[in-house]
């Protein structure tokens, strides 16, 4: 009897230690007891659109004098950062070795202690701040990829992030663009009337850049003897000359999904998912068009004028990979504007003659009218999808919200876009009318050889709250910053703005379905491409999504898009 | 536990001789102590976290809080779309690599101790386990770069007629690429302990064999095969109790949409809702009920072993 016993006690011990060995995802001891004190509001019950509290009045127009008064703080202190931007880091080690912190440390008196995720690991790494329990005072967010689960407004009501809109007034610059920007108060504000953060802005562009789009190596194209292609007969045809006469490998580079971010299947009338058309959340897979657009990939895939290792390839996003790039492997891509060219050229690109211009996004044929902007970046409008939250627990609340809000300062943010005053003449000139201009052999020929992407880092701050992109934009040669005129000149509509939320309800419904959903169109977005699934079955596939529920999900875009129209 | 003889002493109460054994061998608990608190404090006190399968988790109002929703997460999971799929993946990848990774190393490590010349088989054993010791990180590298559309890998698959590109990304590679890179990595060092058990048979045997006219193949199963019979069972049971356990590290950095379809296990699926989702009620449910699955299948093996062979981890 003893003997089975102690087996079935030693049985239970390995088992139990393979569940736990298995078990790396299930979350020991939340510590959700340290910070539950205040608030017990139940999150989600803030569907009822609160009347949103009146922004007080500002006599300044977008920052121009900085009402903040210096030092910030008498004594020193340590406010933590949570800035996930370990890939634009360049060959600093550390922010604090940047010439703006350091500048702006002396003029606040608040020393910042960086905190840098991983590159990839960003998303996985803010949940598990919320897991730890341990926010740091500030956090730089992009919300499409760092959000807390249940949502902006659960952030708040869970008494993790602080509502701005009740400390505004230990922000004075930032009321002084929320009263400048007449479209700004519907983004700011939730649906239950608070306010997340810091939601960043363009200097003196309304409407904003896009800042990322179609790229084409214009070397290649003077080779082949060809323009840069408008129609995507004519993209085939370019694409084809890349391939057979320079036999580069990527003529046409895709992320590992295989779809771009919108850019190129505009001219389809389609989007890579969710998109909006009069105020009606559709969705492209669901699409006729998306399945022409497969067939085109497809087709493109066959011939070998896509990436034939795309699907393997690390990059996610926008770019790609640099040793492709740099070494000829690249005929298109989807680039940003700060890359172009030079960007490459100072990284290490090998060939003399690289030279990538913007390409237009391409139509089915030339008299076709230009297709709309829907890409899913949301930066192509007034605010950008950036916001700064802050701790709502910190210790120095208000001193995080003073140091947030000095970036809303003109004289601040042009130190933090350009380079700080006393780098005048090196890192940046004044034009006649006084205005700054960055100095482009600083950043692109380097002095000390810094990479460009060191000098940003080194001279200026990283997507600063306020972005002046005329610090990109004017200092590049005309035929550089022409990238910018190209892709911008597309009406910014039929996008789902960043800012629109759903409840926790919601948010919990929606992710329940849309995660399989996801997945599942991934796969088979590249199976199609790849030929391994054959179009035909398009009709079938569509029939799986819905039966995954993606009809729901479009319901609960709808709903939370009507709220934000009814803001 | 059959006894004759009635007990000649009444036994005493439990407390009483644990106190009894503690005083005398003290220094045996001390030894041991560091080991339960081990597993008490990293593997028994996060179970408490099994309550979140059962619940709707969220964050703020943590483990003890958050509102019971009972086995609708096991209905999730049950109805996904890719609930079969996953199992089938995970069982498949797990199957391939127990018929390939676990007779290769005994094996390898039987041919090893056939060697006559010491420097030449401590060479071998040498070289054939270094792979261990490379990162897997570095070794996902290195199949990249073997299995893209112009690599080595795929280049010799088109000689023989493959016509598919890249065999990274092809879901029909995926299995035979992780299993065969697991093998290449892991085979020399899993030898190990069968060339050790293979150390410790009685030389005698061998003599006693040899007189009886039996030659090297007989000897070697007759003698050397019973004589590590026991460390293969042991071995086998514990690697079928993992066999719904794939590592997820391996696999989040091998698969990619095009490979979801062979490449997609429980174990990453739970690292996509759980870790990058945030969903970690629905998560920690999946891998409860792969750890449910797994228990069984460890039990039921180790039953069939004893009544076999008498040979099993209990």
């Amino acid at each position: 009897m003893r003997k089975k016993v102690l087996s079935m006690l030693l049985a239970a011990t390995m088992a139990l230690s393979l569940l736990a060995g298995c078990g790396k995802n299930t979350e020991p001891d939340a510590p959700a007891s340290t910070s539950t004190a205040k608030t017990e509001t139940s999150t989600g019950s803030s569907t009822a659109a609160a009347e949103p509290a009146d922004t007080p009045a500002s006599a300044v127009y977008k920052g121009e004098v900085n009402q903040q008064t210096y030092p910030i703080s008498k004594e020193k202190i340590t406010l933590t950062y949570w800035y996930p931007n370990a890939s634009s880091m360049g060959t600093l080690a550390d922010y604090n070795d940047s010439e703006f912190f350091q500048w702006l440390e002396e003029k606040t008196n608040i020393h910042i202690e960086f905190i840098v995720p991983a590159a990839g690991e960003e998303s996985t790494a803010f949940n598990n701040l919320f897991i730890t329990g341990e926010l740091p005072d500030i956090m730089y967010t992009q919300p499409q990829y760092h959000m807390y689960r249940d949502g902006m407004d659960a952030a708040i009501d869970d008494g993790y992030i602080a509502d701005i809109s009740e400390h505004l007034d230990w922000a004075p610059n930032y009321v002084s663009w929320l009263n400048s920007i007449e479209t700004a108060k519907k983004d700011v504000y939730t649906d239950s009337g608070k306010m997340y953060g810091f939601w960043s802005f363009w200097d003196n562009i309304e409407g904003g850049y896009a800042d990322q789009g179609l790229s084409i190596r214009k070397d290649f194209l003077d080779k082949v003897g060809m323009d840069v292609p408008t129609t995507y007969d004519e993209w085939e045809t370019v694409l084809t000359a890349f391939k057979d006469q320079l036999g580069i490998e990527a003529p046409f580079y895709t992320s590992k999904k295989g779809i771009d971010h919108g850019e190129f299947m505009a001219g389809f009338g389609i989007a890579p998912r969710f998109y909006q058309v009069d105020g009606k959340v559709k969705f492209g897979p669901m699409e006729d068009s998306f399945k022409d657009y497969l067939t085109l990939l497809n087709d493109w895939y066959k011939k070998g004028l896509l990436d034939p290792d795309f699907a393997t390839r690390k990059s996610t996003g926008v770019a790609a990979d640099n040793d492709m790039m740099l070494n000829d492997k690249v005929g298109s891509l989807i680039d940003w504007g700060t890359r172009m060219t030079d960007a490459y050229i100072s990284r290490g690109a090998t060939n003399p003659d690289f030279w990538t211009v913007a390409a237009p996004q391409p139509k089915k044929s030339a008299s076709d009218p230009d297709p709309a902007w829907r890409e899913v970046n949301n930066n192509y409008r007034d605010i950008q999808a950036v916001c700064l939250v802050v701790n709502k627990e910190s210790e120095h609340l208000e001193e995080a919200i003073r140091w947030i809000d000095s970036f809303y300062a003109k004289d601040v943010y042009l130190n933090a876009n350009y380079g700080i005053d006393s780098e005048k003449d090196i890192v940046w000139r004044e034009a006649e009318d006084g205005h700054r201009i960055g100095i482009y052999d600083f950043r692109y020929s380097n002095p000390d050889g810094l990479d460009s992407a060191t000098v940003a880092a080194k001279y200026w701050a990283k997507n600063p709250p306020v972005r002046c992109e005329a610090s990109q934009i004017e200092q590049m040669p005309p035929e550089r910053a022409a990238s910018y005129a190209v892709w911008s000149k597309y009406e910014p509509k039929n996008y789902i703005p960043v800012t629109v939320t759903m409840t926790s309800e919601e948010k919990a419904e929606y992710t329940q379905y849309y995660t399989d959903i996801e997945a599942y169109i991934e796969e088979n977005e590249v199976k199609f491409i790849k030929g391994e699934r054959s179009l035909d079955e398009y009709d079938a596939y569509r029939q799986t999504l819905k039966d995954m529920g993606i009809e729901r999900c479009i319901e609960l875009q709808q709903s939370s898009l009507d709220r934000y129209n009814n803001r | 536990m059959k006894s004759k003889k009635p007990m000649p002493l009444i036994k005493k109460p439990f407390k009483e001789r644990l106190r009894t054994d503690f005083k005398k061998h003290w220094q045996m608990y001390l030894i041991a102590l560091p080991v339960v608190l081990y597993f008490l404090i990293f593997n028994y006190a996060p179970m408490v976290g099994i309550v979140m399968a059962f619940e709707k988790y969220q964050i703020k109002k943590g483990i003890f809080g958050s509102a019971f929703i009972g086995l609708a997460h096991f209905k999730r999971l049950f109805t996904s779309p890719f609930f079969w799929r996953l199992i089938k993946n995970t069982l498949l990848i797990s199957f391939y690599g127990l018929l390939f990774s676990f007779p290769l190393p005994i094996i390898f490590a039987l041919c090893l101790n056939e060697v006559r010349n010491k420097a030449f088989k401590k060479t071998v054993q040498t070289i054939s386990y270094l792979p261990y010791f490379i990162s897997v990180v570095v070794v996902v590298s290195i199949l990249f770069d073997f299995g893209k559309a112009n690599g080595l890998i795929t280049n010799i698959a088109s000689f023989f007629g493959w016509d598919g590109g890249a065999v990274i990304s092809s879901a029909k590679w995926f299995r035979s690429l992780y299993i065969g890179s697991n093998l290449w990595q892991h085979l020399g060092y899993n030898s190990i302990i069968f060339i050790s058990a293979l150390a410790a048979i009685d030389p005698t045997l061998y003599e006693a064999a040899k007189i009886d006219g039996a030659n090297r193949w007989q000897q070697t199963l007759h003698v050397t095969l019973p004589g590590i019979a026991p460390t293969i069972v042991v071995l086998l049971i514990l690697r079928l109790g993992q066999i719904m356990g794939v590592g997820y590290e391996k696999i989040i950095l091998m698969y990619g949409p095009s490979t979801y379809e062979t490449g997609d296990v429980i174990a990453s699926y739970v690292y996509r809702v759980g870790i990058l989702d945030a969903d970690y009620g629905y998560s920690t449910a999946v891998n409860l009920f792969n750890s449910i699955v797994n228990l069984a299948v460890l039990c039921t093996a180790n039953f069939i072993s004893r009544k076999v062979n008498e040979t099993s981890i209990w």
